[in-house]
């Protein structure tokens, strides 16, 4: 029997099975499948969740409110302004809002633009008082305290820098060290839980050993300007290597290192003669960069050396897991290590529906796509899948392609021949990269054709995340295409040293990897000798929060181990005598690069356009206590929407302090007004189309989001008809990313002045132009003071001078430092934002900030970031 | 068994980013989230899948584990804000959410699982090594379906993790049943050609 007739009968075995036709264990054609299908069924228990509820929970969860509004709210941290009247604010100040409306049906509308107004709130409550003294700290888009800001006088020190640059090391030390962050004037006072004057930041943090210790070491240095900033003591090493290199005595001699990782007990640095080491230190690229220089459209002032910034690892205290501590013998040979190494900055395609139907087209596939709407978190895609072929296309860029109608003929072509007619035919559709190479799998039974593999020559840490896949049957008709080859930017950073990344396992940060997996409970101790076999570098797929994938070298050392002492209360002697007889694989990756913030930035700011016109002062707004919402309230409403009949008064919850009100009125076609009826700060209104959950969720809506001025110019002409576009309404915008398909957003207006929070009418529409959803959100104001504002060019100048607060729409790698000379300010504008404050210190209030947003070319990347930058309009 | 490259090997371990532990990770993106609500995503991808598990464990029903699911993180997503970090896994507070609720709706006794269970590091899988090789070979294999088209995704959980048959999962996705056997087949053969299965 040929392959042909094989695989024939095996497919056919397959769809028997699928179908409930036959017996996977009986019939002797699936066998080769039952290995799999029993995976499968491990893999996939009963308590598995059906990944389109993942998909649109999440997208519902995290694109329900205004992303666009988000994207220029992200300001966040701590802000070195004087703009607030009491340092001593506490974070989690927030308005509290009706339990009526978390248990409504509009639950979902409201919590996530909740979720913005308490987003909103993590920036207010955090910002702090400012002296001269005292530049800016820029944030990044995690909130880590990036830099300080890059005025300060060339060679003053700056012990007032140094507690909020200590904190400004590393995704693990960011939360750490938050705290610290926020002590930037060196007379403040120190606070439970928060702010800590450097001086006692540095004097607490000495007493405590290992990581700790460098904490206070890097704390107390003063600030040196225009210097590279290393943000550890390893890539300070780095930067400013020794005079002299250690001098190891034999390469052959074995080296051990005594690991304590936790920081409740310094480590012991064992023995022996190292191999050499090359003693050419790598130097950073970037710290020759030249500190920028220059002044922006207003010329506000000369620029100066920019100050710098230390941070520095922190190794979790691991409260409640396992301790193990790991006392490595190298018997590897180190391998060679490059002065620099490339990080690979992985960067998806942003399809398009009508790039899909272009390559839907040279694919033959009919280019009449389905177009499953995506939202924030849940890609689009476009896809066909008729009898003659399938297509699909995420958003991503990760295409996936069969074709149904293939006849295979009795030609069979050679290897060399499959693999060249694979390369034509990806060239003949465009789709073959120039730097993809083809290799050709060996056979498989269970499938028709051969599958010629193409990834990156010559880049083999690219291979698993840059691959095209083609289906090629015997004769040389391809039949089956998978590919996922995203953009790649490539940037080179300085390599640890080996006395570095011995220090990084002595300090425990190289997370042993064991196998078996000794299970350990969360409270036990373990010593473990570790021997190191293997030694090489390698390629780790890590990310960032904000989903950024990089491809980041580390040193990969592999060897065995044994457990030599262990402490585990609650696990069975028996059990932990096991574990002591355990052999043990061990697998460790260390980072090879830098993989800290940076933590110093320099940006001249330039203004697109003219200042805008403001006025001279602004009220202060703050909220009076909320009118109760009336029974003649919702009829108002109800009367303004057309509604028949009566509303109906709901309660939930028996007992009375727990239960909530709200008024419900079934309008058409399954259309619900709801009202929260208890009084409280604002009220919603919100329309459900159907039933009032589940939302709307993007696999559910299909077609294209209507174009934005079509979708604004419905929302706005619904608001008229229904008489609720008021006067105090601003201008729509659109959001297209909506699990609806388009949601318009109608902001407040407070005297003419937009407010930027949660308080909006968003019109959500579908793709075929029907309003689905409305929201409105409305706090009532009273104005309270007149307060004197700064005019636009003193506000422009005080963000040139790093006053203001920065946020990025990406993180930096470090070293990658926010330095820019073309950071363009497209949009300046007053905008009232809210001002959360502590209860008992003063009433939460309406302020006006000014707010900058645009564009800036990082140095070193050609990636347009986009930023953001608020400062408190207020004079005082 | 499956072949594990080496390059595999070195992104299983990137699941957690080198040099920082599981709390870490967690105080970064709590605080993360509580600086910008889209971080959120970062705590949700993260314990969707226990806090689901942990749902449907206690209620026995999807539906209702969807519910609960849903409004665990939308309470979280409400309260992240003043979330206190205190040293202790995010999951567990999302794991009080959930139990919460669940109590609320009156779960069924008998489902009832402690909630240290869900995060028990000790396993109680007489054989270390068939243990190991089993969780080695769900999460290659889970990785090798999160390649697959979102379609053959979904076909394949209702298939083998609620054993649903063809017409129920065509009724469910909206789909014709040959439509779904396609989807399974296709599905199939992909996962057959990106993993390798031996028998333990």
């Amino acid at each position: 029997m040929t392959d042909r007739e094989n695989n024939k009968r095996l497919a056919a075995a397959l769809d028997r099975w699928l179908e409930g036709e036959a017996d996977l264990e009986a019939e002797e054609e699936l066998r080769s499948f039952r290995p799999l299908v029993a995976a499968l069924r491990e893999a996939l228990p009963p308590d598995t969740p059906d990944p389109a509820f993942h998909d649109s929970l999440r997208a519902r969860l995290l694109a329900k409110a205004h992303p666009s509004l988000m994207q220029r709210l992200r300001f966040v941290g701590s802000c070195a302004l004087g703009w607030l009247p009491n340092a001593s604010r506490q974070r989690g100040a927030a308005i509290a809002w009706p339990r009526s409306l978390l248990l409504g049906g509009a639950v979902a509308t409201l919590l996530v633009a909740y979720a913005l107004l308490i987003l909103y709130s993590r920036m207010v409550p955090t910002l702090q008082p400012s002296t001269a003294s005292v530049p800016g700290t820029i944030v990044n888009d995690l909130g880590t305290p990036l830099a300080v800001g890059a005025r300060e006088p060339a060679g003053s020190s700056a012990p007032a820098l140094t507690a909020p640059l200590a904190a400004a090391a590393t995704p693990a030390a960011t939360a750490a060290e938050a705290p610290m962050a926020k002590a930037a004037p060196a007379d403040s006072v120190p606070e439970e839980g928060g702010a800590t004057p450097p001086a006692a930041a540095a004097e607490t943090l000495a007493a405590a050993p290992t990581a700790a210790e460098k904490r206070a070491s890097v704390a107390s240095e003063p600030a040196e300007p225009s210097i590279p900033v290393p943000t550890s003591a390893a890539e300070a090493a780095v930067e400013s290597p020794p005079a002299t290199a250690p001098t190891p005595t034999s390469s052959a001699l074995p080296t051990a290192i005594a690991a304590v990782p936790t920081p409740t007990a310094p480590a012991t640095f064992a023995l022996v003669p190292l191999p050499p080491v090359d003693a050419t230190e790598p130097k950073s690229a970037m710290a020759a960069a030249p500190v920028g220089a220059g002044v922006g459209a207003q010329a506000i002032q000369p620029d100066s050396p920019g100050t710098r910034g230390r941070g520095v690892a922190t190794l979790s205290t691991q409260q409640s897991e396992p301790t193990l501590s790991v006392q490595y013998e190298m018997q590897a040979q180190w391998p060679d290590i490059p002065a620099s190494l490339p990080v690979y900055k992985l960067k998806p395609e942003a399809e398009t529906l009508e790039a899909a139907r272009a390559l839907a087209q040279r694919l033959g596939v009919d280019p009449s796509l389905v177009q499953t709407v995506g939202g924030d978190g849940a890609p689009a895609y476009f896809s066909a899948d008729t009898s003659a072929a399938s297509f699909q296309l995420s958003a991503d860029g990760r295409l996936e392609w069969e074709d149904r109608t293939a006849t295979p003929s009795s030609l069979a072509l050679s290897d060399a021949d499959l693999m060249a007619a694979a390369q034509r035919w990806l060239d003949d559709r465009g789709l073959r990269p120039a730097e993809a190479t083809p290799v050709l799998t060996p056979a498989d039974a269970s499938q028709p054709y051969r599958l010629v593999v193409f990834s990156p020559a010559g880049i083999p840490a690219l291979r698993s995340e840059l691959r095209i896949e083609v289906g090629i049957l015997p004769d040389g008709q391809v039949v089956h295409l998978w590919k996922q080859w995203p953009g790649v930017e490539v940037a080179s950073y300085p390599a640890q040293s080996r006395s570095q990344l011995e220090k990084a396992l002595q300090e425990g940060r190289g997370k042993p990897r064991l196998a078996p997996d000794p299970g350990f409970p969360r409270q036990a101790e373990a010593d473990m000798k570790a021997t190191i076999t293997a030694a090489r570098v390698d390629y780790l797929l890590t990310y960032t929060v904000d989903g950024q994938q990089y491809l980041q070298p580390v040193l990969v050392l592999e060897g065995e181990a044994r457990l030599g002492r262990l402490k585990a209360s609650g696990l069975p002697a028996s059990q932990q005598q096991q574990l002591l007889d355990q052999h043990y694989t061990l697998t460790v990756s260390l980072p090879l690069v830098a993989d800290q913030y940076q933590t110093s930035y320099h940006v001249q700011f330039q203004l697109a356009a003219g200042l805008p016109a403001v006025p001279a002062e602004a009220a202060r707004y703050v909220f009076p206590a909320p009118t109760p919402v009336s029974l003649t309230d919702v009829k108002a409403l109800g009367a303004k929407l057309s509604l028949a009949g009566e509303p109906t008064l709901l309660t939930e919850g028996a007992d009375p302090a727990d239960s909530v009100r709200e008024y419900r009125w079934q309008g058409p076609d399954g259309y619900v007004l709801r009202v929260p009826a208890d009084p409280q700060p604002g009220y919603l209104l919100a329309w459900s189309y159907g039933q009032a959950q589940p939302e709307p969720a993007p696999s559910n809506v299909k077609g294209q989001p209507l174009a934005p001025e079509k979708a604004a110019a419905l929302a706005t002409e619904w608001l008229r008809q229904h008489q609720l576009l008021s006067s105090d309404l601003g201008a729509a915008e659109v959001i297209d990313s909506s699990p609806h398909g388009s949601d318009v957003l109608f902001p407040f207006l407070l005297n003419g002045i937009q407010v930027v929070d949660e308080n909006a009418f968003t019109v959500s529409l579908s793709p075929a132009g029907e309003i689905v959803n409305v929201t409105a959100f409305r706090l009532p104001t009273q104005p309270q003071q007149q307060l004197a504002l700064l005019t636009p060019a003193e506000a422009l100048a005080a963000v040139q001078a790093g006053q203001g607060e920065i946020s990025l729409s990406v993180r930096v790698l470090s070293r990658d430092q926010i330095q820019s000379d073309q950071a363009r300010i497209t949009s300046m504008e007053l905008v009232y934002a809210r001002d959360e404050v502590s209860a008992g210190e003063a009433e939460p209030s309406y302020v006006p900030i000014y707010r900058f947003a645009g564009v800036m070319q990082l140095v070193g990347s050609q990636e347009p970031v986009s930023f953001t930058v608020i400062l408190p309009a207020t004079r005082s | 068994m499956f072949e594990t490259t080496e390059s595999e090997m070195i992104q299983e371990v990137g699941a957690t980013p080198a040099g920082m532990s599981a709390l870490e990770i967690d105080r970064l993106l709590v605080e993360a989230a509580q600086r910008d609500r889209s971080a959120f995503a970062g705590l949700y991808d993260r314990y969707f899948h226990a806090v689901y598990s942990y749902a449907y464990r206690r209620t026995a029903n999807h539906a209702e584990a969807e519910d609960i699911t849903a409004q665990t993180f939308q309470q979280a997503l409400e309260h992240v804000a003043s979330y206190e970090w205190r040293g202790i896994p995010f999951s567990a507070w999302l794991f009080r959410i959930a139990g919460n609720l669940i109590a609320r709706r009156g779960a069924k006794a008998s489902t009832l699982t402690p909630l240290d269970d869900t995060f028990d590091l000790a396993s109680d899988e007489p054989d270390p090594d068939l243990n190991l090789i089993r969780s080695e070979r769900a999460a290659l294999l889970h990785k090798a379906i999160a390649t697959l088209p979102k379609d053959q995704q979904r076909a394949l959980v209702l298939k083998f993790s609620r054993d649903l048959k063809n017409k129920e999962i065509a009724d469910i996705m909206g789909k014709t049943e040959g439509s779904v056997k396609q989807l399974l087949h296709r599905a199939i053969i992909a996962l057959r050609t990106r993993v390798e299965i031996e028998n333990d």
